[in-house]
């Protein structure tokens, strides 16, 4: 409970611009995120895997508690928890090229096909991207997060947002051309 | 160019903004205009537009990288018959994987779902095979057919079903731009679906976008059938099993029906329902609840309580032109569809209880089939009135439920206003919408504080109450944002209004327009809308002259910005008939509305109820005229239309009923005009309630029969009861109360009783009693008794000044 109530508190005090404080969120949300995924996979019989999104819906029942929390609360959980989200999968990306080279590991992914050690490295560009463009338009990068590293839909993105899915589809558009001028420039070295 | 500066990136981002909202047409066009103007940053937009068609093509980040946790999987083990071939989605019940059949039986593909659920014992997990071959019964071409369900040695539960490969029904018909036949055609395909299902006694319950698919061939396939049962048979309630079957667990139930929530019967109407939310969804592009972010707990209460915005509504309520594109029309055209039929399909569909909705999946599929061939369909309209007077007959019994209903609605309503403006505000919206919700929740939590049981102890909140103190506070309430208060301030005066309870409905509507003029403008359509909603109240209350007054300055506004066929500017015209023949002037009335009638004809076709509306206003007109067979050959007429076309008791055609016996009366043909009073009566008071005034109208009209046939003391019985309601629900001034009176005066000088009868008379006339009522009062041969007596004389000549007098007030 105490420390449940405390990660409630640092969103508080990150969305009032205390920097220590955002980090602090960002470690805590970080290893409860790990933990959760660990606890996840224990649980079930077989050893599958556990979406993003699943992951974060747990994560958030697990500390918002189940009573009286709002969806405006959840909506800025899941903020801070794509971002989140998004370290760890960056680093599972590199934890992955690592053991590839070892030897046989089979990965599973859900739509589709970034598969090659290449990948992993843009992985990593394009999160260097969205941390600058955070700096310029939190809420494109914020987007970015949910939809790419957690797999939120459009539609589920709009409802937090209280804006349509096709508002967000077109932020998203916006956000893509300026991860790809970034991307690609870090390429063409 | 490379990566962007911030400085460069915040210069273009705006204009990419609007560039990614235009179709690729309208996107060309504007960068040509746009070059004009900025040809330097033309040049770097249409570069990127360039990258950005590459980039949708190559599906760039389109999908996840790979997870986090992923384990070694399951890939290649093989479980009964069959191996597993790839994971291939993840979905709110469990992980789906692709696998095919080991024994070679079978060349087909399946899809092996594991379900999120320990089995407890061995015969959970007997009974869950059991089931599972049941549901593998259901042979359909749109039912994706269950192959087997087992569970595993670790004893996880798993269903093997065919592979289906699709869209999910929604994203199909938007990336196809389908229009609202090729949606219903689709939804019908899903009906044929469930009514197999149903007659097989298999329920699904759990109909959502996400479990219809639809090939890219156009097949539709519905997965999971009666699988929320196969599991909830484990859980100990109904509302418990909806709320953590739904995906990772947050997840609130967007489609479950008002029963699955508060743990009621589930039955066949309850797919009925879901239905419904489904094709609310395909139609408008919204869920009936509006748009988020919203609390479970007021989701829930959506569900239960609240009625949604018609359909045709809600479709302002979305980017509505994002909305239309993907149905391959115009925001109007979207609403024009599905305005009436579609509307009341809907509506009927999604009823809070089951036996009001559809009785059966197959009824809901022959309304749309009927609505696709222009048939009329069996369901009937819900009107605004009938939805107010339920609100006011729910309050009797439970108050509290009603109120919060109420107040539901208006911030239903208010929402809807919302999103319909943030369609022309996008650009300052991010800070603006935030800051706006937050006042109107701010403003609506005040007026809840009237329920808030320390403020009202032991007393019954009615929806009058509410709004009493809302509309106390509006003014200071919401001054930071005047639009907002305006649009407030017409939803408030319009369910005053609806309520009856006009005297305090027009200073409400009156400060919206002054209000919307100022901030909006004069031809803003939302001012206009405010405009129109004064005149009808200005007509209800009997102040014609200003109703006119203001009903011409619409129509000017609305020919010019609209043209003069358009159906507003026709409505506008109507009014304006209306507010003229009600001044006497019916010569100018009839012309305008013949002229009305034409157009509404051509345009909107003659069974339109707009058009009978017309027809039965012009009868009206005709029948003070005094030619009566005239007016009774168009009213016969359009009372058999509208019996087919609205039903018999569309409020409509009670009206129209009203007219004739009206007209039939003047003839002195009293006992046919009984028998249409009686059956009028007979519905009103079911459908509206005792108390509610077109109920009065009719009680009051069946008085001056019996009073024609000779029923004296019947006649005023009736019309005392009629004065008593009319004083506390219309109020003692209101035209319609007055008009009481003068009945009663006339009733009075019928039995002898001249002394009453002119004190009636006075009191009528100082009462609101309508002019064109006391300026013929002299040829009134009800009044016959009274001639000769040197008081009449009097009162004449008092009436006549006074309507003199009031005329030049005008």
């Amino acid at each position: 409970m105490g420390s449940e109530r405390t990660l409630l508190a640092l969103i508080d005090a990150a969305e009032d611009g205390n920097k220590p404080a955002a980090d602090a969120l960002f470690s805590a949300l970080y290893s409860e995120l790990r933990r959760l995924a660990r606890r996840e996979l224990a649980r079930r019989g077989a050893p599958i895997s556990i979406s993003p999104t699943t992951l974060l819906h747990k994560a958030y029942i697990e500390i918002a508690g189940k009573d009286g929390t709002s969806f405006a609360h959840r909506y800025r959980f899941m903020g801070y928890a794509a971002r989140v989200m998004r370290g760890l999968i960056i680093d599972h990306a590199r934890n992955r090229h690592a053991q590839k080279r070892g030897g046989r590991f089979e990965i599973t992914s859900l739509g589709a096909e970034i598969e090659n050690a290449a990948d992993d490295q843009k992985l990593s560009r394009i999160s260097d991207a969205l941390d600058e463009l955070a700096k310029v338009e939190p809420a494109l990068a914020e987007i970015v997060d949910l939809k790419f590293f957690c797999g939120f839909s459009f539609a589920e993105i709009g409802a937090m947002r209280n804006v349509c899915e096709r508002t967000v589809q077109r932020k998203w558009e916006k956000a893509r051309i300026y991860l790809h001028r970034s991307v690609r420039a870090d390429l063409e070295i | 160019m490379s990566a962007f500066s911030s400085h460069r990136w915040q210069e273009i981002s705006p204009y990419l903004d609007h560039a990614l909202s235009l179709s690729d047409e309208a996107r060309a066009d504007w960068l040509a205009t746009f070059r004009a103007e900025r040809s330097d940053l033309a040049d770097v937009l249409e570069k990127l537009l360039e990258e950005h068609r590459e980039l949708a093509q190559e599906h760039f980040l389109e999908y996840q990288p790979a997870q986090p946790n992923a384990e070694p999987s399951l890939t290649g083990d093989t479980l009964g018959a069959y191996k597993l071939i790839s994971h291939i989605g993840e979905g709110g019940m469990g992980n789906v994987w692709l696998a095919e059949r080991i024994d070679g039986r079978f060349e087909r593909r399946v899809a092996v779902k594991f379900l999120h659920l320990a089995m407890a014992s061995q015969g959970v997990a007997e009974r869950f095979k059991r089931e599972g071959r049941i549901l593998g019964q259901l042979a359909h071409p749109h039912i994706a057919e269950l192959i087997d369900a087992g569970v595993t040695l670790k004893g996880e539960p798993y269903l093997v079903l065919e592979y289906v490969r699709g869209n999910q029904i929604d994203e199909y018909c938007d990336e196809r731009t389908l229009g609202v036949d090729a949606r219903i055609e689709l939804f019908l395909d899903v009906l044929s679906a469930v009514a197999h299902a149903h007659t097989n006694l298999v329920i699904h319950r759990d109909i959502k976008p996400s479990n219809v698919l639809v090939s890219s061939e156009g097949d539709v396939k519905l997965l999971d059938f009666g699988i929320a049962k196969l599991l909830a048979d484990d859980a100990s309630s109904a509302a418990a099993t909806i709320l953590t079957l739904q995906g990772g667990g947050a997840m609130t139930p967007l489609f479950a029906a008002p029963e699955q929530m508060t743990g009621g019967a589930i039955t066949t109407a309850t797919d009925v329902y879901s239905l419904g939310v489904l094709l609310y969804l395909l139609l408008t592009g919204s869920h009936p609840a509006g748009p988020g972010p919203r609390s479970a707990a007021n989701l829930v209460k959506a569900i239960t309580e609240t009625d949604p915005p018609i359909a045709s509504q809600a479709v302002a309520s979305w980017e509505e032109t994002a909305c239309a594109e993907k149905r391959g029309v115009t925001p109007d055209k979207l609403r024009r569809r599905l305005r009436g039929d579609l509307d009341t399909i809907v509506a009927k569909a999604l009823k809070k209880s089951p036996r009001e909705r559809y009785a059966s999946v197959t009824a809901l599929a022959d309304d749309l089939r009927r609505h696709l061939r222009d048939e009329p369909i069996s369901a009937r309209p819900d009107t605004f009135a009938y939805r107010a007077a339920k609100f006011v007959r729910r309050n009797r019994t439970a108050a509290a439920l009603s109120t919060l209903a109420l107040i539901l609605t208006i911030a239903g309503v208010t929402a809807t206003l919302l999103q319909a403006r943030m369609v022309r505000k996008q650009r300052d919206l991010a800070f603006r919408e935030r800051d706006r919700a937050h006042l109107i929740t701010e403003f609506m939590s005040g007026m809840f504080k009237v329920s808030d049981p320390s403020e009202a102890r032991g007393k019954t909140i009615t929806a009058r109450e509410i709004l009493d103190t809302a509309s106390k506070s509006i003014d200071t309430g919401l001054a930071k944002d005047p639009e907002t208060q305006a649009q407030l301030m017409g939803v408030m005066g319009n369910v005053y209004e609806s309520l009856g309870l006009y005297p305090s409905a027009q200073p409400l509507l009156e400060q919206a327009v002054d209000i919307q003029r100022q901030v909006l403008g004069p031809k803003n359509p939302e001012t206009l809308k405010s405009m129109s909603d004064l005149v009808s109240l200005l007509d209800v209350e009997g102040h014609y002259a200003e109703a006119e007054k203001l009903e011409r300055e619409t129509l000017d506004i609305r020919r010019h910005v609209l043209g003069p066929e358009d159906p507003e500017s026709l409505t506008s015209m109507s009014q304006l008939a209306w507010a003229l023949a009600q001044e006497g002037r019916y010569a100018e009335a009839e012309k305008l509305d013949r002229e009305v009638l034409a157009s509404q004809r051509r345009v909107l076709g003659p069974e339109h109820p707009t058009t009978l509306k017309t027809t039965d206003d012009l009868a009206t007109v005709l029948t003070n005229e005094g030619r009566y067979s005239e007016s009774e050959g168009l009213q016969r007429e359009v009372l058999g239309i509208e019996r087919r076309v609205l039903g018999p008791e569309h409020p409509g055609t009670l009206l129209t009923i009203n007219n004739l016996t009206w007209n039939l009366e003047l003839e002195g043909r009293y006992a046919e005009a009984e028998k249409f009073e009686h059956e009028a009566l007979d519905v009103e008071r079911r459908v509206l309630g005792p108390e509610h005034p077109d109920t009065l109208r009719t009680n009051g009209n069946l008085a001056i029969t019996l009073s024609g046939e000779g029923h004296y003391a019947e006649a005023e019985r009736i019309e005392r009861e009629v004065l008593s309601i009319s004083r506390r629900v219309l109020g003692p001034e209101h035209p319609d109360t007055a008009r009481t009176l003068y009945n009663l005066a006339c009733l009075a000088a019928l039995q002898g009783r001249r002394d009453e009868a002119l004190s009636l008379l006075r009191e009528a006339v100082d009462h609101g009693l309508r002019p064109f009522v006391y300026l013929q009062v002299e040829k009134d041969p009800d009044l016959k008794s009274l001639h000769g007596d040197p008081r009449f004389g009097a009162f004449v000549a008092y009436a006549k000044n006074r309507a003199a007098a009031g005329s030049k007030q005008n």
